[in-house]
């Protein structure tokens, strides 16, 4: 007994961040060396995923209507239109970068279809449409939304709940005056209360870091040195020149300073790193952007759950390196037409599927449709696109991870135009 | 403020600016005038309709626990079960008036073009009804977050009683302590009580445009020639409804002494609403709101008889229902005895019962009808063409049907309030 107590002080007494990067570089490591096998240890990493997804609607939705309660509607708006435009004018940038990466690399052009009598079923659903995806932001019922976990519907019942709470909070009448602050100050201590259970959670991260990381390596490292690494090194290298030359130079722009923003955002990016999920990674993101960098409560709730919907900047890279990747490998040559036509319909589809659950595939085939590929009718192009599926969560990984960087620049960018960084927490 | 924005506030000051009253009016007005000259293709600015119906909707189940908790916590169990008992022999005595009123209406017609059906294509249509005692459980809920994510009105409204009977125990409670947290519990409630009140209000401001849209498609996707030969029935039903109107809630109001004048000065909000929407539920967030802050009626009474009467009391549909079955056996020729008549009665009562909760009933409950009266429902063309009536003429029925069930909700709460001395007429006029 007295063994296990000694494990357990020494286990909380070394700083978290350390502890994560521990279980991240042990964990890749163990991954290799052990292979396939590793996958017994798959729960330890899904307790880590279930408790962060347990917490993210209670999460958003509290936070969110005491952040939209504390400043005023029209301020809102103006976080609103500037949060997305950041979203969509990174968005283009990040599809420019894919695509002149992938042509460089020349993904594709050197591997043949070897097993033509392998068939993989790619089921697609069809994309909604484009004034479905806009009415669907109003829940017909907030209660389904809460269970369903639509984070958008969440949001927009979240906003128009916490204006109104704030109007209510300065009324006329004493009596309703008193009741709002009541509310206010409950949501208030409901969200304190997450916030200490994302800090517990933290303390399991590094187990449930590890354990993600080896069951990735294990079963997908091996394909990815074999046939793939050149996709697989195009799509990093694109997502880490997207890092340096648009969220990096938004920052300096923006006079942040961009180590001081790693070293801050280290523990959500290694979060969404290993998690895949940026929802799943919104409560680390959130309580990182509250406690480390000091930035007021009615931005970041705000522009980090739209982030996580609608920020796909990671997802975009990816889609124009697989169009690419797979245009090359049925011998499809692409002419500037082709490469202009995959830009307006990745933005304009990654506007499209906002909110919808695996958006990536769709926004795929809608990408390939455009440029005269059908992933349905030709099986060389579910070939190629079975290929890519199988290194899958090696590169879902980076994306992820891009993504959530780009929502806490676009955060702390907007953050720092409204003046809303509370200096004392940030120099800490 | 540069030009750019003061030519984008300019319009949308003076829309603001302009009463709800004339906004509205305009809204139907245009609304009925640019769907004609249109016509189909003004399907495309349904989506504003969408918003309007689905904002309204997002309230409906936070309104009814909020405001049933808060209201009913103040209510000795005594008095909530004469409410209870009141309410629904109000809305049974009502729909068993409707019922006779449809049949009577329903036999001056007797029209025996049957021409008409065979312009008609059957369509086919398979119609489970649930059972009475299924209908009865189901207003326990299994769980009670289960019910409130799927929306089952019948038991968020019994749990929320539950919960507001269960907070009646500790109001007034001896002890300092208790009462103390039974009065923050209350003002939590009342607060968010408070914030949905503005958001309603917010979601009024809007209804002008989403009424123009609602109107526009109905009167531009529904052409005047295909409603002609069903003339005679329309006409017929409308004036059932005037009747109905008339015979029952304006003679209730006035046998307790509530001037109709100012009812309708008070009310007439939920009431267009409903009348554009043709939804009772969805209306409901506007209904609680008006009695609220137009009508001086208790929360207690309100609370309850609201959402009650969304639920169960269809007036418009029982008089529909009845004409339009009457109707279909006048057609194909077919003599109802009296005996017949007795059970065309009952179907009618007992379908409007069964249909608790369904939405879009009037289409269910016609082939629960026509099936209990022994006609023949597995003829396939019976169904098809009992179905491609409702189909054609639902729209511009059930406009005034749904009207006349939100009309009938707010009279009998009206006057169950007044009864028992719940009503607070100070600012009646």
């Amino acid at each position: 007994m007295g063994k296990f107590r000694w494990l357990f002080s020494w286990y909380f007494k070394i700083d978290v961040l350390k502890r994560i990067l521990l279980g991240l570089f042990l964990g890749a490591i163990i991954g290799v060396v052990i292979g396939p096998e590793i996958v017994v240890i798959k729960p330890l990493g899904d307790i880590f995923l279930r408790l962060l997804k347990m917490i993210v609607v209670p999460v958003v939705m509290f936070t969110l209507i005491v952040g939209a309660s504390s400043i005023s509607p029209s301020k809102m708006g103006k976080i609103g239109i500037k949060i997305i435009v950041y979203y969509l004018f990174t968005s283009l940038f990040a599809v420019v970068i894919g695509l002149i990466v992938s042509s460089l690399f020349g993904v594709g052009r050197n591997l043949g279809i070897d097993n033509p009598n392998h068939n993989p079923v790619v089921t697609v659903t069809e994309g909604p449409s484009f004034s479905d995806t806009f009415l669907n932001i109003i829940p017909t019922n907030p209660f389904e939304a809460l269970s369903s976990g639509n984070i958008l519907q969440i949001i927009f019942f979240a906003i128009l709940f916490g204006i109104g709470l704030s109007v209510v909070r300065h009324s006329d009448d004493k009596k309703i005056r008193e009741a709002a602050d009541i509310v206010f100050n409950i949501f208030e201590l409901c969200s304190e209360v997450f916030f200490k259970i994302v800090y517990w959670i933290l303390e399991y991260a590094p187990i449930g870091v590890f354990a993600l990381i080896a069951v990735v390596f294990g079963t997908q490292g091996v394909k990815v040195l074999n046939s793939m690494l050149s996709v697989t090194a195009a799509i990093y290298i694109a997502f880490l020149a997207h890092t340096i030359l648009v969220y990096f130079g938004l920052l300096s722009l923006f006079k942040v300073n961009v180590s001081a923003f790693i070293k801050k955002s280290k523990e959500a990016i290694i979060t969404a790193f290993v998690t895949r999920s940026s929802s799943g990674t919104l409560p680390v993101s959130m309580d990182v952007s509250e406690k480390e960098m000091g930035i007021s409560k009615s931005i970041y709730s705000f522009t980090l759950p739209v982030g996580a919907t609608i920020n796909m900047d990671g997802t975009i890279i990816y889609l124009g390196v697989c169009a690419l990747f797979i245009a090359n490998m049925v011998g499809l040559d692409l002419t500037y037409v082709h490469y202009f036509t995959i830009i307006v319909v990745s933005v304009l589809a990654s506007i499209g599927t906002a909110g919808v659950p695996s958006a990536g595939l769709i926004m795929l085939v809608m990408v390939l449709n455009s440029i005269g590929l059908d992933i349905n009718a030709d099986i060389s192009v579910s070939l190629a696109y079975a290929m890519i599926l199988g290194i899958d969560a090696i590169l879902d990984m980076g994306r992820t991870c891009l993504n959530v960087t780009g929502d806490l620049t676009g955060t702390v960018i907007v953050a720092a135009s409204e003046d809303e960084i509370n200096k004392d927490i940030w120099e800490q | 403020m540069n030009k750019f924005t003061k030519l984008f506030m300019y319009p949308l000051d003076l829309y603001l600016r302009t009463s709800l009253v004339l906004r509205l009016a305009l809204g139907f007005v245009l609304g009925i005038a640019i769907g004609l000259m249109v016509g189909e293709d003004i399907v495309a600015i349904s989506f504003l309709g969408n918003i309007f119906i689905r904002l309204l909707n997002m309230l409906v189940v936070p309104i009814i626990i909020l405001s049933l908790i808060t209201g009913i916590s103040h209510l000795n169990i005594r008095t909530l079960e004469t409410i209870g008992i009141k309410i629904i022999f109000y809305f049974m005595l009502t729909s068993v008036i409707a019922i006779i009123i449809g049949l009577l209406f329903g036999n001056i017609l007797t029209l025996t073009d049957s021409a008409i059906f065979e312009s008609i294509q059957a369509e086919e249509l398979i119609i489970k009804s649930p059972s009475m005692i299924d209908i009865l459980l189901d207003i326990i809920p299994l769980n009670p977050f289960e019910a409130l994510n799927s929306g089952n009105i019948l038991a968020i409204m019994f749990f929320s009683i539950l919960i507001g009977i269960g907070l009646s125990y500790f109001n007034e409670n001896d002890d300092k302590g208790v009462q103390q947290y039974f009065t923050l519990f209350i003002k939590f409630f009342d607060g968010c009580n408070a914030v949905f009140y503005k958001i309603i209000i917010w979601i009024l401001e809007y209804a002008p445009i989403g009424i123009f849209s609602i109107v526009a498609v109905n009167f531009g996707t529904y052409s005047i020639k295909s409603l002609s030969p069903f003339f005679v029935l329309i006409v017929l039903v409308y004036d059932a409804y005037i009747v109905h109107i008339i015979c029952v809630y304006f003679a209730s109001l006035f046998i307790f002494k509530i001037r109709i004048a100012s009812f309708i000065a008070k009310a007439w909000l939920p009431i267009f609403t409903a009348f554009t929407t043709r939804t009772s539920l969805g209306t409901l967030p506007i209904s609680i709101e008006t009695a609220e802050k137009n009508m001086g009626i208790s929360k207690g009474v309100y609370s309850f008889a609201l959402p009650m009467g969304a639920m169960i009391n269809k007036d418009g549909v029982a008089i529909y229902l009845a004409i339009c079955t009457l109707f279909i056996c006048n057609s194909l020729g077919i003599d109802l005895s009296l005996q017949q008549y007795v059970t065309l009665f009952l179907a009618v009562f007992l379908s409007s019962i069964a249909t608790i909760g369904l939405p879009n009933t009037g289409i269910i409950m016609i082939v629960m009808v026509l099936n209990s009266l022994g006609l023949d429902v597995a003829e396939e063309t019976t169904i098809g063409i009992a179905y491609s009536i409702i189909v054609i003429v639902d729209v511009i029925l059930d406009m005034p049907s749904t009207c006349l069930n939100v009309t009938g909700d707010l009279v009998g709460t009206t006057i169950v309030a007044k009864s028992m001395g719940e009503l607070d007429q100070s600012d009646w006029v």
